[in-house]
């Protein structure tokens, strides 16, 4: 299915000249110079894209924006304007457009602006779809660091404390809201230790590979629970998604070496036995 | 809240916090890391139930930070008194309550056991760990709630600060620092009033102090155990430095990995900002400093400090070129001094009781008092703090208490992937930068792990360099790829299929490691395997001549084998098979099915009569196979 836009301005030259820049990119467009008329076309049909001037003489930008939104949620917003006041761009974001585009400017730049705009709303979807993540929590770390690179590491940080991990969709996002080109944003991820790009189990394992552990026999528990739990070598997760088994570096509660972490409490001078005892309690009390 | 104005104020705040607390017994229970992983917080509760069932309000608890003493906790100190209990349960809090606090009877079944003598210890400072220690750095640890900062003012905590920001001038500051003889504690042991010298002569206005809690040593927690029990000798430490330097800006560098050890300094730094010892115009003076807390995020390389300060900046972790050095072009390219956690806990008694009394402990050229986490195979484990130049011997038989029954002492461990081994028979090489530096190893940041003689030394290099191969950031090739070659080469002596040719190319790669590597990290990272390979060459030949581990360590160098001589067939082994390898009736010789046995070393640990025999690993015979 084609992807619809419909753009809507006082302007008719502007319109038009959208139109022709967009559909020359294989959008399907409609334009229309009468806002109100334009909330008729959202409620008689489904657009992925609104592009919308802020300014206009029968209704402004923000309220056509917020009537929009009601009627299809998932819309996306952006806004055009010959005025671009710092207040104007606060608003506009804060009804939840996702770019803003000051006039007069080119038709490269307005298709470079929407093809950001679908791949950002893509991306939002994607996470969106998996409940298992806190919308709400990620848009307040992100809305308190906007445009912050210097930010990047804690944002990171607080935003895998809660989904467990940071696929791409949610790196591009983090590049986005902060100003960070996504090429940082990867090479911070892979880089340090803490950072995954895997999902978690519900419950997680980590095991402590310092070198207390590893002379008291950290090895050892490390192999007994991938074999109890019947995973292999290169798998971090089981099957149900339940367990995540994973090697953290030194925890520095040495002196009860062999420790291993269980979501978060730390238990010490672990024998293989008991680790496995430890996952069998954990599977009952579920 | 009142804000500090002077060292009457604090005072003030000590004399009102004594009076509060003045309770007839106060109970120090541990709250660390270690002891939280013992279950003090459910001892906590029976404890309070306990006083509660009974009316008992003029008794307390405070959860205090790390004592050092781990494995034997949950630990609890009884004021006043001081007497010491070991491995409290909930279960004894009734017992705890009803003798000790109602009856005034110290419970002898909990006290530390003397295993040499076989007598109870009742008090702290005379268990053989603690009595040989030197406590300095350490000295709130165990002793105060990390939580309170009026506990900290009632040990006579700000002050140093007080009389730096009130009545010295910065050079006066670096002065006292410079003759100490302090060197930093994080590893390099760079002098300190040096570095702050060199930042101070810079005239810009704007500097960082920046605190290296970093501690990304495998096998080492002693910066952990500061900044979970002491927060606010580390803060009081870099106002010190912030006066000295002229910085109005810190951060503290914290591993994520020590989530405690965050959640203690983010209330400390709170407590401190409403006391206006952080924030503006310190003690009324135009002195201002604030200081904020950086999540590390696992990576070791972010304890060299190029590394951090890029890792603060928001970027991958890599080193730069020195010079320019973090003390001329540092954070955000401006002058900054980054202190180890254990170097500016050390700050404050330096300024406030001078100097000399600083070194009166320690050598000519390495000073005071250097902490060490012991680990590994010996009988007491914990946090030790000595002072600098005793011999090793002495730390490993009187504070350590040598290493387990039944096992002989092979080598300890020094400095992490950095540092090295150093052989049974050097045990009386003092502990200083310079002497320890001659046996191939380092101080360190304060890593100690004993090995005994079950431990296969080139299993440890190889452990050491699996770590700095994982950690090395990439941008070096030396470092990149030499690691990478030298670990796989130490992958084919554990594994048989090397030849002495490749024992002589890695020393030689290791060299060039060593030689082409912009910083530490890949300058060091072969420091384990030739410290190795200088000590324990036999053991490494052995292996490839002979194809055999002698520890049973390496698995694919092993076969276990039950000697029907000395078994006494008391199953025990056979129990504790995990894949049901070993058989045989009860009170007569067992055998290992060796097709089923997956060299996992149980049944060697398990044995108490040394009946698992270690024989060179080899295919299975057909017979074998069969079986």
């Amino acid at each position: 299915m084609k992807t619809r836009i419909l753009v809507v301005d006082d302007d008719e030259a502007v319109v038009k000249s959208c139109k022709r820049a967009l559909e020359s990119n294989g959008y399907e467009v409609e334009g229309e110079i009468d806002a109100e008329k334009a909330l008729e076309k959202l409620k008689a049909a489904s657009y992925d894209l609104m592009i919308t001037e802020l300014v206009m003489l029968k209704l402004d930008g923000i309220r056509l924006i917020r009537n929009a939104k009601i009627i299809n949620p998932a819309i996306g917003v952006i806004v055009l304007t010959g005025y671009p006041s710092p207040e104007a761009i606060r608003d506009t974001l804060q009804v939840g457009a996702i770019d803003f585009l000051a006039k007069p400017f080119f038709p490269e730049i307005l298709g470079d602006v929407v093809g950001k705009a679908l791949s950002y709303k893509k991306a939002a979807r994607v996470y969106a779809a998996q409940d298992e993540f806190d919308l709400d929590k990620i848009n307040a770390i992100l809305k308190e660091n906007r445009k912050r690179p210097e930010r990047l590491i804690p944002v990171l940080q607080d935003i895998q404390d809660v989904t467990g991990y940071l696929p791409p969709s949610i790196q591009k996002l983090v590049s986005r809201e902060l100003n960070v080109p996504v090429g940082k944003v990867s090479g911070v991820v892979t880089f340090y230790f803490m950072f995954t790009m895997t999902p978690k189990g519900k419950h997680r394992i980590r095991i402590c590979t310092g070198t207390a552990c590893h002379v008291k026999g950290a090895e050892q528990n490390y192999r007994r629970v991938k074999g109890y739990l019947g995973m292999q070598d290169n798998e971090t997760m089981t099957k149900d998604k339940f367990f995540s088994v994973e090697t953290v570096r030194c925890v520095g509660a040495c002196s009860l070496a062999p420790v291993t972490d269980f979501d978060g409490a730390i238990e010490g001078l672990l024998t293989p036995d008991a680790i496995t005892k430890k996952i069998d309690e954990t599977r009952r009390s579920a | 809240m009142m804000l500090i104005r002077s060292e009457s104020d604090l005072e003030k705040i000590k004399q009102d916090f004594e009076l509060r607390r003045r309770v007839r017994v106060n109970l120090l229970l541990c709250g660390g890391t270690g002891c939280r992983a013992t279950k003090s917080a459910a001892v906590r509760n029976s404890l309070e139930e306990e006083l509660k069932k009974r009316g008992i309000t003029d008794a307390a608890i405070t959860l205090t930070g790390c004592k050092g003493f781990c494995a034997n906790g949950p630990t609890l100190v009884v004021d006043p008194g001081g007497v010491f209990y070991q491995k409290v349960k909930p279960e004894d809090a009734a017992l705890i309550v009803e003798e000790h606090v109602v009856n005034g009877r110290p419970i002898e079944k909990l006290m530390y056991l003397n295993p040499a003598t076989k007598t109870r210890v009742p008090l702290m400072r005379d268990i053989p760990f603690f009595e040989k220690q030197e406590i300095r750095a350490l000295r709130n640890l165990g002793r105060i709630d990390p939580f309170s900062i009026d506990h900290y003012i009632s040990r006579d905590g700000y002050r140093a600060a007080a009389k730096a920001v009130l009545h010295m001038k910065p050079e006066e500051v670096i002065r006292e620092v410079m003759q100490s003889g302090i060197r930093g504690r994080g590893g390099a042991g760079f002098p300190t009033g040096m570095k702050w010298e060199l930042c101070s002569r810079n005239p810009a206005r704007l500097k960082y102090i920046i605190c290296n809690g970093d501690e990304g040593d495998p096998g080492a927690f002693m910066d952990r155990g500061v900044m979970e029990s002491d927060p606010h000798a580390v803060i009081e430490g870099m106002i010190i430095a912030a006066k000295a330097i002229g910085a109005p800006k810190g951060y503290i560098y914290v591993r994520a990995e020590y989530p405690l050890a965050i959640e203690t300094l983010d209330a400390a730094l709170g407590q401190a900002r409403a006391y206006g010892l952080l924030g503006r115009n310190l003690f009324g003076t135009d002195v201002s400093m604030d200081i904020e807390i950086y999540r590390g995020a696992g990576a070791f390389v972010c304890g060299e400090e190029t590394a951090l300060i890029s890792s603060i900046e928001g970027d991958r972790g890599n080193p730069v070129p020195k010079p320019p050095f973090p003390v001329h072009q540092g954070l955000w390219k401006r002058p900054t001094v980054i202190n180890n956690v254990e170097t500016l806990a050390n700050i404050p008694q330096i300024i406030l009781k001078g100097a000399d009394w600083f070194k009166s402990v320690g050598t000519e050229k390495s000073t005071g008092t250097k902490v060490f986490a012991l680990t590994g195979d010996i009988q007491n484990i914990g946090l030790i703090e000595i002072p600098m130049g005793i011999p090793l011997r002495q730390i490993i038989e009187d504070i350590g208490g040598g290493v387990p029954k039944g096992r002989k002492l092979k080598a300890v461990q020094l400095g992490g992937p950095s540092g090295g081994c150093i052989p049974h028979d050097m045990l009386d090489t003092p502990v200083t930068y310079e002497d320890i530096v001659k046996t191939g190893a380092i101080v360190g940041s304060g890593g100690m792990v004993v090995m005994s003689d079950r431990s296969c030394m080139v299993d440890v290099a190889k452990f050491f360099l699996g770590f700095t191969k994982d950690e090395s950031c990439g941008k070096c090739v030396a470092c990149r790829e030499g690691t990478k070659v030298m670990l796989s080469i130490l992958e084919d002596i554990t594994e048989g299929r090397a030849s002495l040719e490749d024992l002589a190319d890695l020393e030689d790669l290791a060299d060039d490691v060593r030689k082409a590597s912009l910083c530490g990290l890949g300058q060091t990272a072969p420091n384990p395997v030739l410290s190795t390979i200088r000590y324990f060459r036999h053991e490494y030949e052995e292996h490839i001549v002979n194809r055999r581990c002698p520890t049973g360590v390496c698995r694919d160098l092993t076969t276990f084998e039950i000697d029907p001589e000395t078994c006494t067939g008391c199953t025990a082994c056979a129990l504790k098979c995990p894949v049901s390898a070993i058989t045989g009736e009860k009170k007569k010789p067992h055998r290992i099915d060796r097709s089923r046995c997956i060299v996992c070393r149980m049944c060697y640990e398990t044995c108490k009569f040394g009946a698992i025999r270690i024989r060179a690993g080899s295919p299975l015979t057909e017979e074998e196979v069969t079986a």
